[in-house]
């Protein structure tokens, strides 16, 4: 692992959480306590189409942002753009980071012997 | 003509990964990852799931029409945001951990799967189905119902843990939804993590717990934790809980409500866990029926779709039908997130190409028996034993066979019994079973003390031939999936002469009470948890009850998983070989081969074997 690029990542993490905070507390997304008055707490979907499917291919950090603008936007308070910019930028970093499994497959996948 | 549609479905990173091919709308295959892997709940990309698939279906990869995973990453990522938006600076662990884990490896599903099969299928790119429309999709789609109310409710998934859709020939619509933070499966697992089990995996013990105790925390749990409204819709009240910031589902209020921090992992369980099972358990039950009740309302059907973690909640499914609020009801066998990779096939074939549905007249569902893994021939497991000079016996007609493994039961011996393709979901079904004979009185504890080496309260369920299910229990629905609670009939049972003191939390002695001709699996409240066997869909094991009960007079036999505590199923005969000579059963059974276990050479073994595997 290249501890310059862990470190780069960690620090862009730190970056947008601040400028999160910065935009205060989100109100209309999250409740967190009952409320006696309600007569029923189900509301319809919220996401649109994306309850259902989503597709999507980025390719690069373009593309990307421009699917957490569709997404992250859906209704709700706008995540700025230059969140999403960062947060793009963030994900392919990340992604030359992290392997998730690089095991052989075992040609006997399911190992008789 | 038009080309096979075969679409590709993937449940991964979160727990249980799994995959799924159907073809033409038919399920050719289906088996989570962790049986390959040996790791129990994988949860990392199934590759070796998706490879059987494939080999399952016969078809190269570039014969995909379309891959669909079960989950929408950028929507969980958003549910991250707010929930970090709302907790503050306090969140910023939990907020780095999830961005680490979302866009670092989550959000990569189309490079990981481009690695692995080197292509996204015919459509071109990658279909992120919605979390909860791939358990709906898992439910609907394979049941026999052409019209339905589908109920799903889990921990969550992208920002939904429950909801209500109706399904119609090839449709579904999402109806209603509630939304984190406020989730039955989280309280649910809140409840689990407090007795000392594990989150994820431990939930299953505390329904199995609850029968021992009174639900003296109900009010409590009412009174602080959740408000329920008549609809069965509800909100939690989060100062008691912790995952909105922290890695644990409880904090130090939860803990002052309930007199005390968290029980340690493996330490004696107390009547306050008891209790706490009960409590916990009883609200569950309430919710899921209220739930149940008013999507049946609102949709105005008279049949029941189930799925998500809860729905494989057995007793609160149980209830549904003991309180008559339908009849009709089918929940899907994989209802946790492996089930997903099912479902979000179903999502490529419906809802994305549109598909035709086909409902097969006089079938009970499409999910065939949950048979959907992989099974080895005769040759390749005489290979197998031939290979490593394990002897084995086989018997020259099937009658011989059939006779001689009843009569084995009927004196108490234990089998692992291994048959053809292996089960899609949590519970063996006769395919990767042990079994036993249910009368026996020292069944359940040399079973679980010397075979599962797992907590001795747990119960075993039963399997029955599907005719004589209302002879020994009162259900009057099939229920080949294990996934319905239902009492031993009264004529079995025997009056509880048991007394224990006020307070006692001794299980042991409840345990040993025989509570009915059927003692290893009937459960402290008379309460069974039943598999209903037809020819159709296991003629192997249901030809082996058929012996059994034609010497015993009884068609029920005791059929638990066939593996260790911490270990998945076994999978492969050399899987099911090693489980054998590491525990107590007596004979294995590799479809038509009979190894008994006094003839086994020595086993050449692991000496640290018992470490391999978490306690789950």
């Amino acid at each position: 692992m290249n501890t310059n690029q862990t470190k780069a990542t960690a620090k862009l993490i730190k970056e947008i959480f601040d400028e999160l905070m910065s935009l205060g507390t989100s109100q209309k997304k999250i409740s967190t306590a009952p409320d006696s008055s309600a007569e029923s707490y189900f509301t319809p979907p919220v996401h649109g189409d994306s309850t259902y499917f989503y597709s999507c291919s980025f390719q690069n950090q373009n593309e990307l942002e421009q699917v957490f603008k569709q997404i992250f936007n859906n209704g709700y308070e706008h995540i700025p753009a230059a969140i999403t910019t960062k947060l793009a930028k963030l994900a392919f970093l990340l992604k030359e980071n992290n392997t998730e499994q690089d095991t052989e497959l075992s040609p006997f996948i399911y190992t008789l012997y | 003509m038009k080309d096979d549609v075969y679409i590709l479905g993937i449940a991964a990173y979160y727990h249980d990964a799994a995959a799924a091919i159907i073809k033409n709308g038919e399920i050719i295959a289906a088996a989570q990852e962790e049986r390959f892997s040996r790791v129990k709940h994988d949860p990392r990309f199934p590759k070796n799931a998706i490879n059987y698939c494939l080999e399952e279906a016969f078809i190269e990869p570039s014969e995909i029409s379309a891959v669909v995973f079960y989950d929408n990453p950028v929507l969980t990522y958003d549910r991250i945001i707010h929930n970090s938006l709302l907790m503050g600076e306090s969140s910023f662990e939990t907020f780095s951990n999830a961005t680490n884990s979302i866009l670092g490896i989550k959000l990569w599903v189309e490079d990981h799967v481009l690695k692995t099969i080197g292509t996204l299928g015919k459509y071109g790119k990658i279909i992120f189905a919605g979390h909860h429309i791939s358990h709906a999709a898992s439910a609907f789609y394979p049941s026999s119902f052409n019209e339905a109310a589908v109920l799903t409710i889990d921990g969550v998934g992208e920002w939904s843990t429950t909801t209500i859709s109706h399904g119609f020939e090839n449709k579904i619509s999402v109806l209603k939804e509630i939304n984190y933070p406020h989730s039955l499966g989280l309280l649910y697992s809140a409840f689990t993590y407090y007795c000392g089990f594990k989150v994820n995996s431990g939930e299953y013990k505390l329904m199995g717990l609850a029968p021992y105790g009174e639900p003296v925390y109900a009010k409590q749990i009412y009174d602080n934790l959740i408000d329920i409204k008549a609809d069965g819709s509800f909100r939690l009240n989060l100062d008691y809980f912790g995952f909105l910031n922290s890695h644990k589902t409880t904090n130090e209020n939860f803990n002052r409500l309930f007199d005390g921090k968290e029980r340690e992992p493996e330490s004696r369980i107390t009547r306050k866990e008891m209790n706490m099972a009960a409590s916990i358990q009883a609200v569950t039950e309430d919710v899921v029926k209220k739930l149940a009740k008013h999507a049946l309302d609102i949709t105005g059907s008279s049949n029941l779709c189930l799925a998500g973690g809860v729905a494989l909640n057995c007793v609160a499914n149980g209830k549904i039908l003991q309180d008559k609020i339908t009849s009709n009801i089918w929940i899907q066998p994989a209802s946790g997130d492996a089930g997903g990779a099912l479902g979000a096939c179903y999502v490529g074939h419906h809802l994305v190409l549109n598909e035709k549905r086909t409902v097969q007249p006089g079938l009970f569902d499409a999910q065939k028996g949950s048979y959907l893994g992989p099974k080895f021939s005769n040759n390749e497991i005489q290979a197998f034993l031939e290979r490593k000079n394990y002897p084995y016996t086989r018997f020259d007609t099937t009658a011989e066979y059939f006779n001689e493994l009843a009569k084995e039961l009927a004196d108490g011996k234990i089998i692992g019994f291994f048959n053809g393709r292996m089960e899609y979901g949590p519970r063996s079904l006769g395919a990767r079973s042990i079994i036993g004979d249910a009368r026996n009185k020292s069944m359940q504890s040399k079973m679980n003390l010397k075979i599962k080496y797992r907590e001795s309260f747990r119960p075993f369920a039963p399997a029955v031939l599907e005719e004589d299910k209302s002879a020994f229990f009162d259900l009057d629905v099939q229920s080949p999936y294990m996934l319905l609670v239902a009492p031993v009939k009264e004529s079995i049972r025997n009056e509880r002469t048991l007394q224990q003191a006020a307070g006692s939390d001794d299980m042991i002695e409840i345990i040993n009470e025989e509570r009915s001709s059927l003692p290893a699996i009937t459960h402290v409240d008379y309460s069974a948890r039943v598999q209903t066997v037809t020819e159709e869909t296991n003629s192997r094991f249901y030809n082996l009850l058929k012996a059994f009960k034609a010497l015993t007079d009884v068609s029920v036999l005791v059929n638990t998983s066939f593996n260790v505590r911490g270990e998945p199923i076994v999978c492969s005969p050399k899987d099911a070989y090693t489980c054998f000579m590491r525990t107590d059963i007596d004979i294995l059974v590799l479809e038509d081969f009979v190894l008994y276990k006094e003839k086994q050479p020595a086993f050449e073994d692991n000496k640290n074997w018992r470490n391999e595997y978490q306690p789950d």
